[in-house]
């Protein structure tokens, strides 16, 4: 390219070089006709391609000084549905292929063990005690094969800390889920999913983010309930997400552990 | 997410080659990373909150469907996702003039020229280099200059903003151009 210089510019109606151009393109100054045309220029013509590109790495550090910005959660809950991740629908309760992306991939569940632990301990007495309640009077035989079926998960929202404690009682086909620490969401309910060990997701109800909510496991679910398993909420609009689809990004998860009880 | 950081590992790039090839777990995870830097650059190019919204998400479709043209032998990744947000921000003002034309009205004038925020960021070294090539511009030039990156304005908005002839801030602009481009390659 030339060198240029300032007298080039004095009569604006001119076009100026196209280092120039690229330039005021790459700024976005122009509007309409003006803007289209170049954009197709850029297909056509490699050097000017080049020129641009040139300026928009130079120009690129000023991005620095424009502050990110939290992204709200529904722009996720949107954008997947629309490129297509919620394309299989959710059935209730038969296995459905599941979005990897959505429910596996989230790095910041990391580092939640340890956090994890007193939660886990409240939920055991819990659990215990939910079982003797259910139980009175029971062998202690019976009472053992189904504490093998008692189990427990401790939910940990993305900060890492416990969201949620459930407790199962997968012999009597039920679960309780204890909210811990959680603001209610205006207009959405807690749907809470079994994350089968194959990877995917089923649905076990709407709960309640205030109170803990007793509900009855879907006898088809039951099987899948053990250690390779996790549960996982997400927030949904009133009465469950329609058509068994989750629509609200995963807020809180943990993985199933069942309780050991000492003879 | 930092858009000059210049060490080799461009992780938004790997993540942009994955998410090229099918891979749903990388671009969610480059979502996760990279959308509150995308957020930040449309709220400051559309005030209106729900909008900047929607245009984020248009823009990761965009980057979902064409993260093949990202090329990590040409730009860093997050550098690529910057200027693919801030292309899009501006096509969409430019659509809706209106919505421009709103935030004008209530927007104050140009700021001072010696209001240049110096945000330190890892990157400050390579930063330094455009706002110093800016800083070397008549004062006023420099601001047009800045004005029109961070707010997408088109010439004949500057030219109002400013109250100038809209020929006197094409030369203006352009011979700021000219000479940032010496500078920049000096």
């Amino acid at each position: 390219m030339n060198d240029i210089h300032e007298d080039a510019f004095a009569d604006h109606t001119q076009q100026p070089p196209d280092d120039v151009l690229a330039g005021e393109y790459a700024l976005g100054l122009h509007s309409g006709e003006q803007r289209v045309v170049l954009e197709r220029r850029l297909d056509s013509d490699p050097a000017f391609a080049d020129a641009v590109q040139r300026w928009h790495a130079q120009l690129a550090p000023l991005f620095d000084e424009i502050p990110a910005h939290p992204v709200p959660a529904h722009v996720w809950a949107s954008l997947s549905q629309r490129i297509g991740f919620n394309a299989t629908p959710l059935k209730s309760t038969a296995p459905v292929h599941a979005r990897p992306s959505l429910w596996n991939s989230l790095r910041f569940w990391r580092g939640f063990a340890a956090t994890a632990t007193t939660a886990a301990a409240i939920c055991l007495l819990a659990v215990l005690g939910l079982h003797r309640q259910s139980s009175p009077g029971e062998t202690p035989t019976v009472a053992s094969t189904r504490a093998d079926k008692a189990m427990t998960a401790t939910l940990a929202n993305p900060d890492g800390h416990p969201g949620y404690v459930a407790m199962m009682d997968v012999s009597e086909h039920e679960i309780t889920l204890m909210p811990l620490d959680r603001t209610a969401t205006p207009g959405k309910v807690p749907e809470l999913w079994l994350l089968s060990a194959d990877g995917h997701a089923h649905s076990i109800g709407v709960f309640d983010d205030q109170r803990s909510k007793r509900m009855p496991i879907p006898a088809s679910l039951t099987p899948m309930f053990d250690e390779d398993a996790a549960l996982a909420v997400t927030m949904e609009p009133p009465g469950g997400a329609p058509g068994g689809v989750a629509t609200g990004t995963v807020v809180a998860r943990g993985g199933i552990t069942r309780l050991a009880f000492a003879p | 997410m930092s858009t000059t950081a210049e060490t080799d590992h461009d992780e938004a790039g790997h993540l942009l080659v994955a998410t090229a090839a099918g891979d749903r777990e990388a671009f969610e995870t480059l979502y996760r990373r990279t959308s509150p830097k995308l957020f930040g650059i449309c709220l400051r190019l559309i005030p209106q909150r729900s909008e900047a919204e929607d245009v984020l998400q248009e823009i990761y479709v965009l980057v979902w469907n064409k993260a093949s043209q990202f090329d990590p032998a040409r730009a860093r990744g997050t550098v690529w996702l910057a200027q693919v947000a801030r292309h899009r921000a501006i096509d969409h003002l430019r659509a809706r003039p209106g919505l421009r034309r709103l935030s004008l009205d209530e927007a104050p004038p140009l700021p001072s020229p010696q209001a240049s925020p110096a945000e330190v960021t890892e990157t400050r070294g390579t930063r330094q280099r455009i706002a110093h090539c800016i800083d070397q511009l008549e004062p006023s030039r420099g601001q047009l200059i800045r004005t029109a990156f961070f707010e997408g304005c088109t010439y004949e908005e500057l030219a109002e903003r400013s109250q100038t002839p809209l020929g006197t801030v094409k030369s203006w602009i352009r011979r700021s151009l000219a000479k940032l481009k010496v500078c920049l390659e000096r």
